[in-house]
């Protein structure tokens, strides 16, 4: 009997929490509450549980402040704006069976042939000979495909970090390419290259006894590309800031790799001009990475 | 079948949300808002926001207390409801799919930090209090004390029961555990700290 009267006790006991909060079925409840009526020691439990539950009313929170909530608020409008803003572009994109791989072949296609034009003049035909020109080439398209696909992936979702990444490469390599052809085109700006790879070359010499102004040219094409892809990443996002710079600058000079490699070729250059290349996308990053966050924050701040 | 039914009922229910004035937002339940707010209505993620944005900053701080984290993880939490709302599913409860991301977030931020759950959260819940109420009563404070003191999960159960009105079940789907184990985790909670105002 006793022993009964302690299994009750016991069920009843693991059911009190659940009763101050009326979380209850009603059968529950009315077992619980003829119990309680019947048992003293249970009911002092009770009460004693519900007086904690009633404590537990006072432990204070601190409020939200306003600044974070309109903030956070407006961030996210903001972003549902600019995508439904691009939508009617994307949505017309269709991301299903053959698609998937045809829309980013026939834009990676697009994208190469779009670079070739860009950077033609640049390449001799004496000295870049075809076998070597294809399999560049092909290689870029390829990169150019897996950065499209990468987009079209993300499409509609926007959670992957990398179609934003492939975004900005594809991006960045076309202006990158494109300062590459009005610097050869524009003699002003041709005349700055040079006098800016001169000046460069010159401290190289200084400072680790050689120095090449093609290399520097190099360097500056590759800082400034990254500059820009990064300052567009410090500018639109702040949080995960040192993997987008890692990785954008990593992409942004693999985009580059093929054309660095190309022009290196002729110069009795290889791969040490893409490592060259490489500390000119890193330091590019770096410096567009924390001027565009601070571009943000200021605009923030003026904002609020 | 059912599926299809499903699809069907989303499609629709999307379709009809563009056609519908913003005014009447207020009537819809979460999982409504969240489909239009899928098919790109402002006003849905708007409402949802209202209803969601001070309790889960309020979740974060009674957890964390931390103001700079618990702002960081209030904003991380957003936007990966809004980056990840396509994953939605209205057949799951909203509430506890969003708590859920929070609480993930929590327990990322914990593992991150690398430090002792119950005696980093106690010295978080002191600062907190100290700021919010500055004349705090003994007895007040012997109450935080007896919470700091709950282990993290038994915390995590005991703010979702009792300051999100979550049930059980609900609790549960947040927390990855079973409705008995999170019966068990509230009740060991209270006991404690019963027993710690017993004690003072």
């Amino acid at each position: 009997m006793i022993l009964e009267k302690r299994m009750n006790c016991t069920e009843i006991h693991s059911l009190l929490v659940k009763q101050i909060a009326d979380h209850l079925v009603p059968e529950e409840r009315r077992s619980v509450e003829r119990h309680l009526a019947e048992c003293a020691s249970c009911a002092a439990e009770e009460r004693s549980l519900a007086m904690i539950w009633q404590e537990c009313e006072g432990l204070p929170v601190r409020e939200i402040p306003t600044e974070l909530y309109e903030k956070t608020r407006g961030r996210i409008l903001n972003d549902l704006k600019r995508e439904k803003s691009q939508s009617p572009w994307l949505a017309k994109i269709p991301i299903t069976g053959l698609w998937r791989a045809l829309i980013p072949i026939a834009a990676g296609l697009a994208t190469t042939a779009i670079s070739y034009g860009l950077i033609h003049r640049l390449v001799d035909p004496r000295v870049h000979h075809y076998s070597i020109l294809v399999p560049l080439f092909s290689l870029w398209w390829l990169l150019y495909i897996g950065g499209f696909w990468l987009i079209l992936k993300g499409k509609g979702e926007r959670s992957l970090r990398l179609d934003l990444v492939s975004a900005r490469s594809i991006s960045v390599a076309l202006l990158a390419l494109l300062i590459s052809f009005l610097t050869y085109e524009v003699e002003f700006l041709r005349w700055l290259a040079v006098s800016a790879a001169y000046e460069i070359a010159v401290v190289s010499n200084d400072v680790f006894g050689m120095g090449n102004t093609f290399v520097a040219a190099w360097w500056i094409h590759c800082c400034l590309a990254s500059f820009i892809g990064a300052f567009s990443f410090g500018f639109s996002r702040s949080r995960g800031s040192s993997e987008n710079l890692f990785i954008g600058s990593f992409v942004v000079t693999l985009f580059l790799s093929p054309a660095m490699y190309l022009q290196g070729s002729s110069h009795n250059h290889g791969f040490d001009l893409i490592a060259f290349a490489a500390l000119g996308a890193y330091v590019g990053s770096l410096l567009g990475m924390s001027l565009g966050l601070l571009v943000r924050r200021q605009f923030s701040f003026q904002a609020a | 079948m059912a599926t299809l039914k499903k699809t069907l009922a989303r499609s629709f229910l999307s379709a009809v949300s563009y056609y519908e004035t913003e005014a009447s937002c207020s009537s819809f339940s979460d999982e409504e808002l969240m489909i239009r707010y899928q098919a790109g209505e402002e006003a849905a993620l708007e409402e949802l926001y209202a209803r969601y944005g001070k309790k889960i900053y309020g979740f974060l701080m009674r957890r964390l207390t931390n103001p700079e984290t618990s702002a960081d993880l209030f904003q991380e939490t957003f936007l990966r409801l809004h980056r990840g709302r396509a994953l939605y599913r209205p057949e799951l409860p909203f509430k506890t799919w969003l708590y859920s991301i929070a609480n993930n977030l929590l327990r990322d931020s914990f593992r991150a930090k690398g430090r002792s759950k119950v005696a980093g959260a106690s010295e978080d819940n002191g600062n907190s209090v100290e700021a919010a109420v500055p004349d705090g009563s003994y007895k007040l404070q012997s109450f935080k004390e007896a919470f700091a003191g709950l282990t993290d999960d038994q915390k995590e159960a005991l703010v979702l029961s009792r300051y999100e009105g979550m049930k059980y079940d609900e609790i549960g789907r947040v927390m990855g555990r079973s409705t008995e184990a999170v019966n068990q985790l509230v009740q060991r909670a209270m006991r404690h700290l019963r027993e710690c105002a017993d004690d003072s």
